[in-house]
């Protein structure tokens, strides 16, 4: 019965936040945050039993081809702690940061329908299934992502939308095609569906293109990620719910599900799928950061390192190799760890002084000493150096991709690295080391400067930063859940 | 348990990043003093290790698993004790010396905060027994004491801040890449045996060397990739400035030793791959002739220093890739010496700086009749670098000229390169003798400028100069110590 309350009770909530609305504003906020907290005590919970091999399964109609069933293997639970944790913070830097802006009953409800749907996404034991609660979760984010109301945020919905719904028809087609070469066998099986490599060659690599272009756009792999830099006109907490803590992270797990759990491993390197897929991400590791390079806005380049930093996982994924996978599933993460503290604190300057130029950051840290700190922290972290938490998985995939001999693709995140280097340094040197720069009333939207964050932006900045840190130094516990993920997904001898 | 020895070089780097915890809670004026005591402490530590490494030759070390996959590791053995010894040492001088200096500045806790934190990782470099560990405390190293280099905060200083923390940042992942291929390659990285044998075999080979060898060389000033270091000395404050040229650059040094010893193996590198080693002999001499060459162009004294230094990391980098014992222990000594000379320059420079404000080379005329004691020590330091038999100076250059003798007569490169090198070695201190002589002599007989000020320094700063002259003295006539040290550490690689 758990797996059925652990997508319920979020929906349940979602209820109750639109009925207590703007007449009970505290108890409205409380049960946004509730489903998170309980989501990820429940799948806490849940792990002993899940790593020690037991399977969760829940039919909830069995009228073939109409299934929707779920399961909660290890690759789901990682991802559902990851998910529910990340929540908590979303939902807590929202109280701040939402505190004066209009409509929040609307981004409650939507927020925490998400939680929902998400859950949804990742336990989903077919592809059928997983298509569905896709399909409603990209309508879910649509009311966050428009949240201003301004014409341009209008046009990035638009975009949105038809970026993200055509992605899904792409699904949609590939599905049918799976359909019928695999007997309307869709279920998730490890090492792939029996019989799939019966099929012809082209109907597989139709298959594939369709798959990888229709989760690859959540995935923003480029050319197909022009949607994603576009949305950041949304609320800075949606920005890091889109870049960090779930629309991004669906797509890949989507692309994971679809090349391990539908091609299976062996199939999708004999026909080369992996080359294929390797050279698609690293173009767009290499071509994204050097986009990141030239932006001037903070949060327009957070979301190329975002598109930069999502085609480390695909690229990781596609090696099939036990090292630089469980690299990859690591990356989901520490990534979104990253991102989400990059973006409270990029949020937080936006707010606070109305400064959305790097260059404008010169000098701010002495104003904004603990923001900073978390801006530098995320930074260091993408970037890859020890110890905050992001070399795990860096050293991981480019340790996978020296072991099968592919110097050329490890070579990539150096590259990335060095880029990356270039554009997350000067603004924070600037913001230590720089002068200040005068207020200017024309230029800032906001009438009056303040500094340093009220205490409850404070708090979750401060938490994700510290987390950062540990996870970095001594926190084993992603590291022991992603090995279970590879020892079921890929092979257990590594 | 905490007694055991195993725990001081555990103890001795963890001293100065506790001590900063204080800091913020303690009135302006005492943090120095919070400072000073941190690094003695540390210091202390170092020299408690020297009854069971040096005396009982014990290797000191403790490991820490935590589940991320590469294992913290922390060792002292030899040559890192050696280094250390010769950091804390510096250390504690350079902290003495700053409580009268900086009192002329702005911003003194935070200086002193990420001087202590430099301190760290300098330690955490050679007391760290696998390369992961070692690049956790080299990147301290580089992102703290790029602080220093920008903490004058004017334009200039954070453009070169800016180069240097790039540059060293873009080392550094140089240096991690090389770290994970050895990993993929290895399954481990640790320093203790000589040579990981399965990367002698491995396709990357050419890779992961030039990744060490480029990834330290950025912090230790080898040419090719010194182009941060003849801007960023001068501009941080004297005591960072002898920091700087004096010991942190040994933090590079100490890497390329590692790399050719310990990770790859002298004696596979000389059979094997006598040309990549060759390479590095070469830019080790190229680094002696440019830095002398261009220290003779120089008009402010700091800027002098900084690229005396390119040329006295040639010297211990020649020393390195000469492959032979006595170039080796002429490196190793060389390490000690010229953080002593070094450092006693820059106190000097510092000094005059402090006293007269003046730090072009032409103001400087006369100015040992204002500032007598400066001088001589000055003067000193300089008879030391330019090599003059009775200084300590000598002493490295006498052995690293034997190893290059060694090398022509038996060693792997042949003749010619180590009659190139001696012909180098020999060359640069005439070089030497050609820029530093000229401003002993003005100093003391030129004609003295108006100054305000007509005095040495007090006894804080004076005090740190003094035993850094006396030490030349003393390890210039006798150097046993250090020699027997030196000549322990490269008996265990030379049979």
């Amino acid at each position: 019965m758990m797996v059925p309350i652990l997508i319920i009770f979020p929906l349940i909530c979602t209820a109750l936040v639109t009925f207590f609305g703007e007449k009970n504003k505290f108890t409205r906020n409380l049960f946004a945050m509730i489903p998170a907290l309980v989501t990820f005590i429940l799948v806490v919970k849940l792990a002993p039993a899940v790593l020690d091999g037991e399977r969760f399964y829940f039919t909830f109609i069995d009228r073939a081809p109409f299934l929707i069933q779920f399961r909660i293997d290890c690759f789901a639970l990682l991802m559902l702690i990851v998910v529910s944790f990340l929540w908590i913070f979303t939902v807590s830097y929202s109280y701040g940061y939402m505190a004066d802006e209009h409509s929040q009953t609307r981004y409650y409800t939507a927020l925490t329908g998400c939680l929902g749907i998400v859950v949804g996404i990742v336990v989903a034991a077919n592809l059928f299934t997983l298509f569905i609660f896709f399909e409603i979760f990209t309508c879910c984010v649509y009311p966050l992502v428009i949240h201003e109301e301004t014409d341009e945020s209008f046009r990035s919905g638009v975009m949105y939308g038809a970026y993200l719904l055509g992605g899904g028809s792409l699904i949609f087609a590939g599905m049918l095609l799976l359909y019928y070469y695999s007997n309307g066998n869709l279920t998730f099986t490890n090492f792939g569906i029996p019989g799939l490599a019966l099929a012809p060659k082209w109907a597989l690599y139709l298959m594939f293109f369709l798959f990888m272009a229709g989760f690859g756009v959540k995935a923003a792999i480029m050319p197909l990620h022009a949607w994603l830099p576009r949305a950041m006109v949304a609320p800075t907490p949606i920005s890091a719910l889109l870049h960090a803590v779930a629309v991004v992270n669906m797509g890949l797990y989507g692309v994971i599900r679809v090349i391990y759990n539908i091609f299976g491993p062996q199939l999708f390197s004999a026909l080369q799928m992996d080359t294929i897929l390797a050279i698609f991400a690293a173009m767009t590791i290499i071509s994204a950061a050097l986009i990141a390079l030239r932006q001037k806005q903070i949060k327009k380049m957070l979301a190329y390192s975002t598109v930069n930093q999502l085609s480390y996982v695909i690229l990781g994924v596609s090696s099939v190799n036990p090292y630089a996978f469980m690299g990859a599933l690591l990356h989901i993460f520490y990534h979104a760890l990253m991102k989400i503290t990059l973006f409270y604190s990029a949020g937080t300057i936006i707010k606070q002084t109305g400064k959305t130029d790097l260059k404008d950051m010169s000098g701010l840290a002495k104003k904004m000493p603990i923001t900073c700190l978390g801006f530098t922290i995320g930074a260091i972290g993408i970037i890859g150096l020890p110890p905050i938490a992001g070399w795990i998985s860096k050293w991981n995939m480019v340790e996978g991709f020296l072991k099968i001999n592919q110097p050329v693709l490890a070579t990539v995140y150096m590259i990335s690295s060095i880029i990356e280097l270039g554009y997350f340094l000067p603004p924070i040197l600037w913001a230590y080391f720089g002068k200040e720069i005068e207020y200017d009333p024309k230029k800032y939207k906001v009438d009056k400067q303040k500094w340093e964050a009220p205490v409850n932006m404070l708090v979750p900045i401060g938490m994700v930063t510290i987390l950062s840190l540990a996870f970095g130094l001594f926190g084993s516990v992603p590291v022991q859940l992603s090995k279970a993920v590879v020892a079921e997904l890929l092979t257990k001898t590594f | 348990m905490f007694l055991s020895p195993n725990y001081l070089p555990l103890i001795a780097i963890v001293v100065p990043i506790i001590s900063i915890l204080i800091r913020p809670i303690v009135e302006n004026k005492k943090h120095y003093l919070v400072a000073c005591i941190a690094h003695s402490i540390s210091f202390l530590c170092v020299l408690g290790m020297y009854p069971s490494v040096v005396m009982e030759g014990k290797t000191l070390e403790i490991l820490f698993d935590t589940g991320l996959g590469p294992q913290l590791h922390f060792r002292a053995d030899l040559v890192g004790f050696y280094f250390a010894f010769v950091a804390s040492f510096m250390w504690v001088l350079a902290s003495i010396y700053s409580i009268e200096y900086m009192k002329k500045e702005h911003e003194e806790r935070r200086f002193n905060i990420f001087s202590s934190l430099s301190f760290a990782g300098m330690l955490g470099v050679v007391f760290t027994g696998n390369l992961f560990s070692l690049y956790l405390f080299f990147e301290l190293l580089t992102v703290s004491s790029s602080v220093l280099v920008f903490h004058e905060q004017s334009e200039e200083a954070i453009r070169t801040g800016l180069k240097y923390l790039f540059m060293g940042v873009f080392g550094g992942l140089l240096l991690l890449f090389a770290i994970i291929a050895t990993y993929s390659v290895a399954g481990h990285g640790d320093l203790n045996n000589l040579g990981i044998k399965e990367l002698q075999s491995s396709p990357l080979l050419m890779f992961i060397f030039w990744g060490y060898i480029i990834g330290f060389g950025v912090k230790a000033g080898m040419w090719g990739v010194h182009i941060w270091l003849p801007s960023a000395h001068p501009i941080a404050p004297s005591p960072a400035s002898a920091l700087l040229s004096g010991v942190m650059i040994k933090a590079g040094a100490y890497g390329i030793f590692r790399t050719v010893y310990n990770i790859f193996g002298a004696e596979f590198l000389g059979q094997n791959h006598v040309f990549m080693i060759n390479c590095v002999l070469m830019l080790g001499l190229a680094g002696i002739f440019y830095g002398s060459a261009a220290a003779i162009t120089q008009k402010e004294l700091k800027k002098m220093l900084a690229y005396s230094s390119i040329s006295q990391i040639g010297y211990i980098i020649m020393g390195i890739a000469l492959l032979t014992k006595n170039g080796l222990e002429g490196a190793l000594i060389h390490v000690l010496n010229h953080a002593i000379f070094k450092g006693l320059l820059f106190f000097c420079a510092g000094a005059f700086i402090y006293k007269t404000g003046k730090r072009q080379l032409s103001d400087l005329k006369g100015i040992g009749k204002i500032m007598p004691k400066t001088t001589l020590m000055f003067t000193i330091a300089a008879a030391s670098i330019i090599g003059l038999p009775l200084f300590n100076g000598f002493v490295g250059k006498w052995f690293l000229a034997w190893g290059a003798l060694d090398a022509a007569k038996a060693g792997v490169y042949g003749k010619s390169t180590g009659i190139v090198a001696l012909g180098v070695l020999l060359l640069s201190s005439l070089m030497n003798l050609v820029y530093y002589a000229p401003i002993v002599i003005g100093a003391w007989f030129g004609e003295a400028g108006e100054v305000s000020d007509k005095k040495d320094p007090n006894f804080l700063m004076l005090i740190p100069m003094y035993i850094l002259g006396a030490l030349i003295l003393i390890l210039g006539i006798a150097p046993a110590i250090p020699v027997s040290i030196c000549q322990r550490i490269a008996g265990g690689f030379f049979q």
